[in-house]
């Protein structure tokens, strides 16, 4: 699969920190940057496949690309991203398949929830894609 | 048949994933949708499945502005089109981590109850017959 890359998507990290518990990134996400197109014109936010989507970028830095999500749970958008801002995501082992995300910038926390993660060669045809774990 | 066109949808061209409203009864919409040109976040035929939340999030969207119609003409109040985001990824499970973006799929999505500026829904997500994900969305509207 190809995911999309930052440059793609007009957005640049200035931090980028992991160990085998903890994975944290820090972006900055212009006005201008693609991850905004259309969403909405106007008065721009973040989509949440935006925010998803960089969650799987760091994953595929942290973790490798065989890793995937299998699943999302009680993820919660508690305020608005917008452009020009500095956008933290902290990723925290919860179990051999879980993980903790947490999104905040200077403006206070924006989402957080849990994500399942997977091994992407492990899918098979009609198969639950959580079925093997990492 | 008086189904909600999904240009009232907020999102511009790239973003506006459903393409046109294949059946609404009662508390349900099915909606058919693809990847446009421009779309942001896919990079090649293959996409992550997650990508396709935003189409079912956009398809509870006009299910909601449907219903919202509805009401407002029952009522004799005059129509008023509201943007809504997505404020809850209740659960989504990927059946498959991956689908191909060149071809359309389907969202199908039910209102289980509002709140408030609160929409909660669930539904599915299918390319051609092959179930690619489940989800729980709440929107703010």
């Amino acid at each position: 699969m190809n995911l999309v890359s930052l440059d793609s998507m007009g957005v640049s990290f200035v931090k980028f920190e992991d160990n085998p518990a903890v994975c944290q990134a820090e972006f900055v996400l212009p006005e201008h940057a693609a991850i905004f197109r259309d969403h909405f014109p106007g008065r721009p936010l973040l989509p949440a496949i935006g925010l998803i989507s960089l969650c799987d970028w760091m994953l595929g830095r942290w973790l490798g690309d065989a890793v995937g999500l299998a699943f999302l749970r009680r993820v919660k958008f508690t305020l608005p991203m917008v452009p020009e801002m500095r956008l933290e995501i902290h990723l925290t082992r919860r179990d051999v398949d879980r993980l903790r995300m947490v999104s905040r910038s200077a403006a206070g926390e924006h989402a957080s929830g849990e994500l399942g993660l997977h091994m992407r060669t492990a899918v098979v045809d009609g198969a639950p894609a959580g079925k093997e774990t990492v | 048949m008086n189904w909600p066109d999904p240009g009232v949808l907020p999102h511009g061209p790239a973003f506006r994933l459903v393409q046109s409203v294949e059946a609404i009864a009662g508390d349900r919409i099915t909606c058919a949708c693809r990847i446009p040109d421009l779309f942001p976040l896919v990079a090649g035929a293959k996409m992550p499945t997650y990508l396709a939340l935003e189409g079912l999030a956009q398809s509870a969207g006009l299910l909601a502005a449907h219903l919202a119609c509805q009401d407002a003409k029952t009522a004799g109040r005059a129509v008023k089109s509201t943007p809504g985001y997505v404020a809850r990824i209740r659960q989504a499970t990927f059946i498959r981590s991956e689908m191909d973006g060149t071809l359309p799929w389907s969202a199908d999505a039910q209102l289980e109850g509002r709140s408030g500026h609160m929409i909660l829904c669930r539904g599915e997500v299918l390319q051609g017959t092959t179930l690619i994900l489940q989800a729980g969305l709440a929107l703010y509207i």
